[in-house]
């Protein structure tokens, strides 16, 4: 995209170039204000909405983009999860909660959450270091969309083993992944 | 085997990522978040990784399907399928390729390897073969098994009896082609029977909805009763026992002398003088007198009144029969009436509009007045009553009309200022309680609105806002909860309130707070303190707040009363300056400036998250709240 003259409105066009560019922020932003993961979807395509609807008042500066659409995905998502509330299992919603004081301002995370083409090769080669059950188990979870019970008469293991070695392997991956991501920079 | 606990973090991260969490796993998951900041970081971590994983099942945002693939395939060059402990040796029949019972068809005994070489593609494909593994050809059956040899000890152990007797390769294979053919087809239900257990659990639900439905209605109802209802008068305490209150003011212009009273003040005694305009004054005990200027009016007690000079109109119920307007001429003493007073230097004229009044003079004995009679009395004598045919004094009604132009008078004027303001660029927020729409405001701010389009609105009830048919939010709910959002960081910060505050004394009345105050730098709170100064606190760092507040302006005399309350935080300038009415009241230095950072703010009541139990609340109404930044 070319870059555009501060303080000017935006067509729609580049409305929407704009937000698409940020769009991987807005996810990680929803997902934080509501963090329940069929929600945050939901809740972009609302920040989405909102934010063209509003561009006509909006004189664009490249560094206000990020705290408007932040707040915007947080007033749509605090209307989507009171919205959701009901159908959002009480013992999930209680975590989601905590996590969301947790989250909503962890630039950090959001920085990390929305951005996988960057980390593509280093997922993949930490995918490669994983034990070959971490693998496999993280493959057929993933990939085939295999189900914990499934997996336990596949694999010939409890249940309650393959959830704990699953949240390994994926603490491992991350801590893999970031480690690459450091050596790199 | 080792047990696995139920409760250990990983196995409680790994239940909320899938969504399986149970209310007791969810107590034991928040205990160990809230104890242990690893416990935090490894939820993080599972939630990263599960949405790097799920975003490269889909395909990166170029659409790229071929992409997630190969992220698996390439990695998964080598399955290797797990150990397990080693089992008793079990007769395991001698390889014979037969057709079509690919069933019982056994594993080569030369492949008892652990790992083997996979074909991607070649799995992929079996396992998603249209043709069962049961129809294909001999070639291919032996084809796909010297692929897929699975080790005696991968056998389910709900096949160990098959397995002694006919060991089956393609066990595992058919469990998938299984789950498959579930997913397929629609599962046929056997016809419920109905039992009483089945009639005894709907007719209780239905109980319940018709319940809930009450208590809705109800809560509805008691919305609409209060709607718009005025403030209840200021109960008496120790120090202020009030009698009477100012309720309705027209176009006032009070005299130098007199105290400026404000709608909604209470009185318990006091003068007033108004040079221009009108004040109708409540007593408790139900009396109703409307001052017209030029006029000065005292009131000594709940039903005696001094009127020096001026008209007044009084409506007065049995409940203060007795009630007393004294005048330098005369008293005029009510037997349950509404009743007129003229008060000149040398004249005094009372013309009663219902019922009976008595006047005493200094030279008569009481003399009744009813009905459409007028007595004037002058310096030189008390004259004779006659008969008024039309009332010269304002009546309640005339009053009310007066009233109501005025107020239409005003809120034109307050439009015309609300466009000005609006498309003020330094405007980040305007709630106007005026324009609700259901549970929420929007943002009245042109400039803010595309950043912060609305407060969401919970909990609060319609309160009379501060002119008459003008709404305001009530807050006396501890669940009230009024949020907007308005992330960025700013220099300088301007906030304003139209309030009423209903009670003072025994509690702090919060006007706005961030979330994450005494969490983040240059997160604050703006209250009224319970002995009366303005207060501001702002984060400097974590778990610690400066505070700048003003002397004692608000006194319990003041409950009822609509101010508007402002703060100005200003980092580059260095202070904090509170005002009341556009008055400044104080400006202190800001010790350690720095940028002001509000996020999700509540309006009316402080984060219960930062402080103990249910948190102070604000006790009034707020019908309008401004944040601003710039100069």
């Amino acid at each position: 995209m070319e870059s555009l003259q501060t303080t000017r409105k935006l067509t729609q066009q580049e409305a929407t170039e704009v937000f698409m560019k940020y769009y991987g922020y807005v996810r990680s932003v929803a997902f934080a204000a509501a963090p329940v993961a069929s929600l945050s979807e939901d809740i972009a395509h609302d920040a989405y909405v909102c934010f063209m609807e509003n561009v006509a008042t909006w004189d664009y500066c490249e560094e206000k983009v990020k705290p408007l659409l932040k707040s915007i995905t947080r007033n749509m998502a605090a209307r989507v999860w009171k919205s959701q509330a009901r159908q959002t299992p009480e013992a999930l919603r209680a975590v989601a909660e905590f996590l969301h004081t947790e989250l909503i301002d962890d630039e950090a995370f959001h920085a990390s959450y929305c951005s996988l083409e960057d980390k593509l090769d280093a997922l993949r080669s930490c995918l490669a270091k994983l034990s070959p059950e971490s693998r496999m188990l993280l493959e057929k979870l993933y990939f085939e969309e295999n189900s914990y019970s499934d997996l336990a008469v596949l694999l010939n293991k409890s249940t309650e083993a393959l959830y704990m070695q699953a949240s390994r392997a994926r603490a491992q991956l991350q801590d893999c992944v970031n480690g690459v991501l450091e050596a790199e920079q | 085997m080792t047990e696995i606990r139920r409760n250990s973090p990983h196995y409680l991260i790994s239940r909320y990522v899938q969504g399986d969490l149970t209310q007791e796993e969810s107590r034991e998951l928040l205990a160990l978040l809230r104890s242990n900041k690893n416990v935090v970081a490894a939820l993080k971590a599972n939630l990263l990784v599960d949405a790097w994983l799920k975003e490269a099942k889909r395909g990166t945002t170029a659409g790229d399907r071929k992409t997630s693939a190969e992220l698996f395939a390439k990695a998964l060059t080598t399955m290797e399928l797990p150990e397990t402990p080693a089992k008793p040796a079990v007769a395991v029949p001698a390889p014979a390729v037969t057709a079509p019972a690919a069933s019982k068809a056994t594993a080569p005994a030369a492949e008892t390897a652990s790992s083997v070489e996979l074909d991607w593609d070649e799995l992929v494909r079996l396992q998603n073969a249209e043709k069962p593994i049961a129809q294909m050809s001999p070639e291919e059956v032996a084809a796909y098994r010297a692929r897929m040899a699975v080790p005696v000890s991968n056998v389910p152990q709900s096949n160990a009896k098959q397995q002694n007797e006919d060991y089956d390769p393609f066990a595992v294979l058919r469990k998938l082609e299984e789950r498959e053919e579930r997913r397929r087809i629609p599962v046929k239900r056997k016809p419920h029977k109905w039992t009483l257990s089945d009639f005894f659990l709907i007719g209780s639900v239905a109980v319940a909805i018709l319940i809930g439905v009450a208590v809705y209605q109800e809560s509805q109802w008691e919305l609409h009763r209060r709607e718009l209802t005025p403030p209840a008068m200021v109960e008496p305490t120790e120090e202020f026992l009030p009698v009477a209150r100012v309720t309705e003011l027209v176009d006032p212009d009070w005299a130098p002398e007199s105290t400026k009273y404000k709608r909604g003040q209470s009185l318990e005694t006091g003068e007033l003088a108004l040079e221009k305009g009108m004040a109708k004054i409540e007593f408790k005990n139900g009396a109703v007198v409307v001052l017209q200027g030029p006029g000065q009016f005292a009131i000594k007690g709940a039903l005696d009144t001094f009127c020096t000079q001026g008209r007044l109109s009084a409506t007065i119920p049995q409940s203060a029969t007795g009630f007393t307007v004294n005048t330098p001429l005369g008293t005029v003493r009510d037997r349950g009436t509404e009743f007129f007073v003229s008060v000149g230097q040398n004249e005094l004229a009372v013309e009663t509009n219902k019922g009976l009044v008595e006047i005493t003079t200094s030279d008569t004995d009481p003399v009744p007045i009813t009905t459409g009679e007028t007595i004037q009395v002058s310096r030189k004598g008390t004259g004779e009553k006659y008969r008024t045919k039309t009332p010269r004094f304002t009546t309640l009604d005339a009053f009310t009309a007066q009233l109501t132009a005025y107020v239409a008078k005003l809120r034109k004027e307050k439009e015309q200022s609300d466009l000005v303001l609006d498309a003020d660029p330094n405007l980040l927020v305007r709630f106007d309680a005026d324009n609700r729409q259901g549970n929420r405001i929007p943002n009245s701010s042109l400039a803010g609105r595309a950043q912060c389009p609305e407060l969401d609105v919970t909990g609060v009830h319609i309160a009379e806002g501060r002119w008459h048919n003008r709404e305001a939010l009530g807050f006396s709910s501890q669940s009230s909860e009024c949020v907007f959002h308005l992330d960025g960081s700013f220099r300088r910060l301007v906030l304003t309130a139209n309030i009423r505050f209903d009670h003072l004394g025994t509690q702090e009345n919060t006007l706005c707070a961030s979330r994450n105050f005494l969490k983040v730098p240059g997160a604050f709170l703006w209250q009224i303190c319970r002995t009366g100064e303005l207060l501001l606190f702002v984060t400097d760092r974590k778990d610690h707040a400066e505070l700048y507040s003003s002397k004692a302006v608000m006194t319990v005399r003041d409950c009822g009363v609509w101010y508007k309350i402002s703060v100005i935080i200003d980092a580059d300038e260095g202070t904090v300056s509170h005002f009341v009415n556009a008055r400044l009241i104080s400006k202190v230095p800001w010790k350690e400036p720095l940028d002001l950072v509000p996020g999700e703010c509540l309006i009316g009541r402080a984060p219960r998250e930062v402080l103990k139990g249910n948190g102070p609340q604000f006790d009034g109404a707020i019908d309008e709240f401004r944040v601003a930044t710039g100069k």
